[in-house]
């Protein structure tokens, strides 16, 4: 872990430099190559476990794990970049250094031993999102994605920036070890400072993690980013937002389950109900999967309000499932956005004549999201449901299935286009102005590449899980 | 015949189907339940056990059975003998059916004299082939009541006595036939003209078949268009595609919480960490 | 390995069916399909009814940590459903050789995906396993009628689809539950479950958790909105795989994991869901009556005939759970016999209207034929199929009370009402422009009901092969439901 996080930090700088070369070409084999060093020297950890950086931060399977997941879906994203390694001008080397400074804040919010790391980490990983979030220097509605998520994220930093203090203040540590070793001693007569201090630092995380009632900028910085940024916040940023939560809640606030897990049952419930109930409105496939990530949110959410001893394997699995899916439909997304036009549901209208490939990986991935089985989302989802209903959740599971109903609806409103509407029918866009072209999408090898990826593993993972599970 | 199928435009076709009228004869004398045709060991059969629950009944069935025979030889004779009832032209289409009608009937025919031999009763010296036929699908009745699979337990003086009633009856029926419609050549009275009380029911076969009209079949309709017509659609499909709706008209109620305004965004954070914090530390508050 | 086989082996085959092109690849699925048959047949002869088969079994670790296990077996209900299946296949697809669908390496590859689906879900041992199969066995089934389906196809089969997940997400949550009551490192295999123990409020939630996924595959009333719709919508292929096989997947889901796994939410929930069914029985066939669409018609017969095999399995008695059995296998004869026939007829005069219909038999004596044959089936006349199953399954509701069986017997002279007027209304009467034109039926057409008509005299015969074949089963699985 250590290692990589100084490789993955070089790699970024060289990276800037890489910008001065004529041939832009090489950039993204570079890149890649870099990922999966870093990728490499994550593994060589596994099954050790130790601090480093002075207690700063620790390695164990878990971190290991999800490191590799978010390092994995790092490689998976950025051959999706084509269009900006095309586009006279564009910075791409700098996009790659940010996306490389993102994944060390994310590998450090994964490994930190200390509050102060996670709020670095955090910090380091949002800055380079509000960046990333505004590239598309001629988009308005990118611009004020990025200023709405700048604003918004601030607020929530300061928040969780507080909350440390608090905690500071209650139990003289910033180190996870510390603030259990007082919750633990001090059973009983744990100080209100204490209770205050959490309740912010959750408030922080669960806003990066977009859960309701702090979802409110995910569908507009969702729909506003650039499709390949957002693909890349709604996964990694995710996977990272729940490792960390995670940790901080297993490692050093179990002593108090008690006191968190009514706020985190009633945050569950909340960002189910308003992910998909208010998925089922939109009309662009782009905005459902923001408030498809903020339903997703809210399922595993689940796996932490029923903290257990299998929390950690079905919050691992079903982030990596989530991120499989989530990959292949913003793919496909971009793909179709930019040879149709729009990102409404009728801008796949036949998809499944003219690209047969491309549609059967999107519904692969819908399936996957809905949770339909023999896809690695259906085992996800039901690692989460057991989890829960072993900790005697019934109720929670009640909503959650409800919900998961729900789903069906909207994800399969999109398969539904591919396969069941003609292309022949003129499609119109919403303002009626512009005739959509329903032509044969050219699907570059690069997206091949990824979507065969993601679509192979998320139909493994569906049938064989034992490749992840028997890891732990 | 053209599809002529009234009695009262035939007549004396025996000598224009000489084929059809001889099948028929046979089956008529095996429906009679005259011995040795088929139909006297069948319905020998049935009327032995009825007798065997209740003599009264047996006594219904065998005035059923008398009347069998008795329309049944009055159709025979007032199709086959006397002279041609019809028109003129009819007259002269007369011919017999092609072999692919004849055939069948002479083989149902030929059954009906000697099918009976398959099942003569021990009473007769005979063996019942065919009376554990279907047995596992009755195997659970027989387990209910066993006595009612079981031999018969009357006498053969007995069955000889039920089977002489039984046939006497039939050829008593037939006799009552031959002198009405053979020595009288009465025809029954044509469409239209004013039929006795009596007679007008038992033509309008009871009226049964208004009755069923009105009683069943026209409320049966009604009932079948109101299910599928208001009830399918009104009340279930509604419940089902109104959970459906709700689901929808609601996402567009909690979408517009979605303004785009940045300062009600936060006001909404706000809002929740407010609650939160109340909620959290209401031991404080109160 | 043979019951893995007959899993595995239409994924095989569809999956090479996928990669052929052009109209050849129908008689290759039919090839394909017949082998599958001949892999049944030989599990027939490999099966002993009285004891057990560990050559039919199979058992693998799947999800070790969890004791979750990929594991089937076949007793003689698994055995007639999947027999069931596998000859019903090969009929389906004979019977498109006659028209030619759009993309058909995709529409025959469904076809057979959805046969391992269906073998599936009849063999698997494993909770999570069945389910699995369960919504397998769906998704080629909707992706069939939803896209070669008819006009309002899109709207219809999105009902269906999410009506039917809905429900099976409720028996997700019951197994999952279920899964949680056993002992030990938790096991969600079959025999674990039918060793539980649990409160009769427990089971009587978990009742219903079960049924409404089950009374919706089926459907029973009231649950059965989607029917008629998705039947009379969908292309025949998938309408016969809709009614001949997947509703039989809701009967043997009671008969499997519903009776023997809440003995007590039965005994308090069992007459609520039979009274259900005896409504169901009588509410479709009065509709039936009144249908001008004769896919329609035979739509809501078959939603008639599911409600008496449901009532019969409620009724907890051999007789019932044996005519179910039965008529399982029958029901599915006659009611793909039927809609082919509405196909045939449908697809020479381009409309499924009775009133355009009538004379039919003048031009097609063997079509007249067969469908009699398959009517009378269905209608439950002596010495066809029909009469076997129902005639039991009226015994079995009967012995549980003989209210209902009066009122449940009322199909018997209702289904002659609605399939008689269907009869006279295509068969008889006077010829119109439209069926003047009406040819017999071809040879392929008569080699694919000829199967059909023979299992209904076979059945209706000499039912007692398959009596034999079944019934230590059932008395197991009653025994299992007693001694709770």
């Amino acid at each position: 872990m250590f290692s990589s996080l100084i490789l993955l930090s070089v790699f970024g700088i060289l990276n800037l430099f890489l910008g001065f070369l004529k041939s832009r070409s090489w950039l993204l084999p570079v890149t890649i190559l870099f990922l999966l060093t870093a990728l490499g020297a994550v593994v060589l950890d596994w099954n050790k476990s130790f601090y480093f950086l002075n207690y700063m931060m620790s390695t164990d399977n878990v971190s290991v794990a999800f490191t590799s997941i978010i390092i994995l879906s790092t490689v998976l994203i950025i051959p999706l970049s084509r269009a900006y390694v095309r586009t006279e001008g564009a910075p791409v080397a700098e996009y790659y250094a940010i996306l490389l400074f993102s994944v060390v804040g994310a590998i450090m919010m994964v490994g930190f031993e200390n509050l102060l790391m996670l709020f670095i980490g955090l910090e380091t990983l949002s800055i380079a999102m509000y960046v990333l979030a505004g590239s598309d220097k001629r988009n308005p509605r990118s611009h004020e994605a990025a200023l709405k998520y700048l604003l918004m994220g601030s607020f929530a930093t300061g928040i969780l920036l507080f909350g440390v203090a608090l905690l500071y203040g209650a139990t003289g540590s910033f180190g996870l070890g510390g603030i259990k070793a007082y919750v633990v001693s001090n059973a009983g007569n744990i100080s209100p400072l204490l209770y205050l201090g959490l309740s912010f630092v959750l408030v922080g995380i669960l806003f990066k993690l977009s859960v309701a009632p702090f979802h409110f900028w995910t569908p507009d910085v969702y729909d506003g980013a650039p499709t390949l940024f957002t693909a890349f916040m709604s996964t990694i940023v995710k996977t990272a937002g729940f490792a960390a939560l995670f940790k901080i809640l297993s490692v050093s606030f179990t002593g108090v389950y008690n006191f968190w897990w009514v706020m985190m049952a009633a945050a569950t419930v909340l960002t189910l109900f308003i992910g998909n109930i208010t998925a089922v409105y939109q009309s662009s496939f782009k905005r459902m999967l923001a408030y498809s990530s903020i339903s997703h949110a809210g399922y595993l959410l689940i796996a932490i309000t029923t903290l257990g001893p299998a929390s950690r394997e079905s919050i691992l699995f079903y982030s990596l499932a989530y991120s499989l899916a989530t990959i292949t439909s913003f793919a496909v997304l971009m793909l179709v956005n930019e040879q149709r036009g729009g990102e409404g549901y009728t801008s796949f209208n036949g998809l499944g004549k003219q690209n047969p490939f491309l549609a059967f990986t999107l519904t692969v991935a819908m399936c996957s999201l809905a949770g339909i089985p023999l896809t690695a989302g259906f085992l996800g989802k039901l690692f989460i449901f057991l989890n829960a209903l072993e900790k005697g959740f019934v109720w929670l599971l009640v909503v959650a299935v409800l919900m998961s109903a729900v789903g069906i609806y909207y994800y399969f409103r999109v398969v539904i286009a591919m396969y069941m509407k003609g292309s022949s029918e003129e499609v119109m866009l919403s303002d009626g102005k512009d005739v959509l072209t329903t032509d044969k999408i050219v699907v570059p090898g690069s997206f091949q590449v990824v979507l065969a990826i993601t679509t192979a593993l998320t139909i493994l993972l569906g049938i064989f899980p034992n490749f992840v599970m028997n890891l732990f | 015949m053209s599809n002529e199928q009234d009695v009262r435009s035939m007549g004396g076709l025996r000598k224009y189907l000489p084929v059809t009228f001889l099948t028929f004869l046979i089956a008529t004398i095996a429906i009679a339940g005259i011995p040795p045709f088929a139909g006297f060991f069948s319905k020998d059969e049935i009327l032995m056990h009825v007798y065997e629950h209740s003599p009264i009944m047996w006594v219904l069935a065998v005035i059923g059975s008398m009347m069998t025979s008795f329309y049944m030889f009055r159709l025979l004779f007032l199709t086959f003998s006397g002279s041609f009832r019809g028109t003129h032209e009819q007259k002269h289409h007369l011919h017999e059916s092609p072999a692919s009608m004849t055939i069948p009937l002479i083989v149902l025919a030929i059954l009906s004299a000697a099918g009976g031999f398959i099942g003569i009763p021990e009473a007769l010296g005979g063996h019942n082939w065919l009376s554990n036929f279907m047995s596992p699908l009755y195997d659970l009745s027989r387990r209910v009541r066993p006595e009612s699979f079981g031999e018969t337990h009357l006498s053969h003086s007995t069955e000889y006595m039920l089977m002489g009633v039984s046939v006497g009856a039939a050829l008593i029926a037939l006799v009552i036939a031959f002198v009405l419609y053979v020595s009288r050549k009465s025809v029954p009275a044509p469409e239209g003209e004013r039929l006795p009380a009596l007679q007008n029911l038992v033509y309008n076969k009871y009226y049964i078949d208004e009755l069923y009209n009105n009683l069943i079949v026209k409320p049966l309709m009604l009932l079948g268009d109101f299910l599928y017509g208001v009830f399918e659609f009104f009340v279930i499909d509604l419940i089902v595609n109104g959970v459906g709706k709700a689901v929808q008209a609601f996402s567009g109620v909690v979408r517009r919480l979605q303004t785009g305004a940045i300062g009600f965004y936060i006001f909404a954070m706000v809002i929740g960490i407010v609650v939160l914090l109340l909620f959290n530390f209401r031991g404080f508050i109160l | 390995m043979i019951t893995i086989f007959l899993i595995a082996f239409p994924i095989v085959a569809g999956l090479i069916t996928l990669l052929l092109k052009g109209e050849t690849v129908k008689r290759f699925a039919f090839l394909l399909s017949l082998v599958e048959l001949v892999a049944t047949l030989y599990a027939v002869s490999q099966f002993n009814p009285a004891g057990i088969n560990p050559a039919l079994a199979f058992s693998y670790p799947w999800i070790e940590s969890l004791g979750i296990s990929f594991s089937g077996n076949i007793d003689g209900i698994s055995l007639l459903l999947v027999i069931l299946t596998t000859l019903l296949v090969p009929v389906i697809i004979l019977s498109t050789f006659g028209r030619s669908y759009a993309n058909p390496s995709a529409f025959y590859a469904l076809i057979l995906f959805m046969e391992a689906g269906l073998v599936g879900v009849f063999t698997a041992t494993d909770a999570f396993l069945f389910y699995l199969f369960w919504e397998a066995a769906l998704i080629p089934v909707y992706f069939l009628a939803g896209v070669w389906g008819g006009e309002r196809r899109i709207a219809v089969t999105f009902k269906f689809f999410i009506y039917t997940i809905f429900g099976s997400l409720f028996m997700l949550l019951a197994m999952t539950y279920l899964y949680f009551q056993t002992p030990g490192t938790h096991s969600s295999s079959l025999e674990a479950f039918y060793a539980l123990d649990l409160t009769t409020g427990t089971q009587a939630w978990l009742f219903w958790a079960l049924f409404i996924a089950f009374a919706i595959k089926m459907p029973v009333f009231p649950f059965h909105t989607w029917q008629p719709d998705t039947y009379a919508e969908s292309p025949t292929p998938a309408t016969m795989l809709l009614a001949g096989i997947m509703l039989k997947m809701g009967i043997y889901g009671v008969i499997r994991w519903l009776l023997p796994v809440v003995p007590a939410g039965v005994a308090q929930w069992g007459t609520t869901a039979i009274i259900l069914s005896v409504i169901g029985i009588v509410y479709g066939s009065i509709i039936a009556i009144r249908q001008r669409d004769i896919k329609r018609i035979l739509a809501y017969s078959s939603f008639a005939h599911v409600g008496l095999m449901s009532a019969g399995v409620f009724s907890l008695s051999t007789e019932g759970m044996q005519g179910a059995v039965v008529q399982m296998l029958a029901h599915g004869v006659n009611v793909v016999g039927l809609f082919f026939i509405a196909e045939i007829i449908g697809r020479r005069i381009n409309t499924r209207e009775l009133a355009q219909m009538g004379g039919i038999t003048q031009n097609a004596p063997s079509l007249t034929v067969f469908f009699m044959i398959l009517l009378l089936g269905s209608v439950a006349l002596p010495l066809t199929n029909g009469f076997v199953g129902e005639f039991l399954l009226l015994y079995g509701v009967f012995t549980f009370n003989p209210w209902y069986a009066a009122v449940a017997g009322l199909t018997i002279i209702l289904s002659a009402v609605y399939m008689l007027r269907l009869f006279q209304g295509t068969m008889f009467g006077e010829q119109n422009e439209l069926t003047a034109g009406m040819s017999d039926l071809t040879l392929t057409e008569k080699i694919a009901l000829f199967p059909l008509a023979f299992m209904v005299f076979w059945i209706g015969m000499y039912p007692a092969p398959f009596l034999k074949l079944t019934e230590p089963a059932v008395q197991n699985l009653l025994q299992q439901v007693v001694q709770q």
